[in-house]
């Protein structure tokens, strides 16, 4: 502020701006500062090693382990033994189709299959099969075709009169 | 000898090696001006006080990376004021604590320039008059507020108040200006004009 006894209203702008962010700060402030950086130096522990971390990451771990190995557990026997319907059941849907009434008959009866479960880690009973007995056949070699001429005689059109129209 | 004559240079090298005392010397020798700047842009003192704290902890931290291009003092006030500015971003209420009106007591009258002698009626109009040019500083644009406040408190030289607001200080002594004219019009149109002020007591210009 200027020494004249009387102020001018800039120095009175000047006063006020410099009150506005004269509040000092708090008395405990040097003393806070060093807790925060002693506590920011201080060595921490890593963060993968921290129980309220590490808990539920091995619970979810398992939970994925549980569900995988469910789903690709072996299918119990009962579902082995579900009888393959493919070819059976082609005949029980069409006689359902010539018992209903003609009208109703569609021209082409749909011929359903039913859906085999695949089961490809099933261990399957090995079927052996014995050698089928077949006589031997003879084939005599093809015989090579003459060849042939074929004559054709020109064709004759008799002449077709036509009278004039009336 | 003692901390307090040893340099800010000698003392950011103590703390590099790890000496929390040197670097305690300098949170004490420039927590006022670091709190300051941060009370200039934040407007409120809890607010400044964390931000100066998350400055000092962030200087701590980035100690080594200073290069001493700059005083400490400057590079430290350049990294509160960014912190101030995080501060501003994520609070929308930052600058509305100047604006106390009507819930704040009066200004003491002793703490009014007022010409010496001064009348009962002059003394009121110069309480009035100081209020409202807290009401005008808080509509500011940033820029000149920012300016204004930082150069009045009497804390920064315009070298370190263009390294904090990243401007030439020609920029700066500009906004300064600036700011204290568009008060002035400002205070004008709230009925402070000249005969206003030779009611509370101040001379013209």
């Amino acid at each position: 502020m200027s020494d004249d006894p009387i102020p001018s209203i800039d120095a009175v702008i000047d006063d006020v701006a410099r009150e506005m962010t004269s509040t000092p700060a708090r008395a405990d402030f040097v003393e806070r500062v060093e807790m925060r950086i002693a506590s920011a130096a201080a060595p921490r522990r890593a963060i993968w090693t921290r129980p309220a971390l590490l808990a539920p990451l091995a619970a979810a771990c398992v939970l994925v382990v549980a569900v995988l190995l469910a789903r690709h557990r072996t299918p119990p026997a009962e579902q082995l033994r579900i009888p393959a319907p493919s070819v059976a059941a082609a005949p029980t849907i069409a006689r359902r189709a010539e018992e209903r009434p003609a009208a109703r008959v569609p021209t082409v009866v749909p011929v359903q299959t039913a859906r085999v479960p695949r089961v490809a880690t099933s261990p399957l009973p090995k079927i052996e099969i014995a050698p089928l007995d077949v006589e031997r056949l003879d084939v005599a070699p093809m015989v090579q075709a003459q060849q042939l001429e074929i004559e054709i005689d020109p064709i004759a059109i008799a002449r077709i009169e036509i009278p004039p129209m009336p | 000898m003692s901390i307090s004559r040893v340099e800010d240079a000698a003392l950011v090298a103590r703390a590099r090696e790890g000496d929390h005392a040197a670097f305690s010397a300098l949170v004490e020798r420039h927590h006022p001006a670091v709190h300051r700047a941060a009370l200039s842009a934040v407007g409120s003192t809890t607010d400044a006080d964390d931000v100066a704290q998350e400055a000092f902890l962030l200087a701590y931290q980035r100690l080594r990376s200073f290069r001493g291009e700059a005083s400490f003092k400057t590079w430290l006030l350049t990294i509160t004021w960014n912190q101030a500015m995080n501060h501003r971003r994520r609070s929308g209420r930052w600058w509305h604590r100047f604006v106390s009106v009507d819930d704040s007591p009066a200004e003491p009258f002793d703490a009014i320039p007022f010409a010496s002698g001064a009348t009962p009626e002059e003394l009121a109009s110069a309480g009035e008059l100081r209020n409202d040019i807290r009401q005008v500083i808080a509509t500011l644009p940033r820029k000149l507020r920012d300016a204004l406040l930082l150069a009045q408190s009497g804390e920064y030289s315009y070298g370190e108040i263009g390294a904090m607001l990243n401007a030439p200080i020609g920029t700066i002594k500009w906004r300064v200006s600036e700011a204290r004219k568009q008060v002035r019009q400002l205070l004008e149109a709230r009925g402070h004009g000249a005969g206003a002020q030779r009611k509370a007591g101040l001379r013209e210009r």
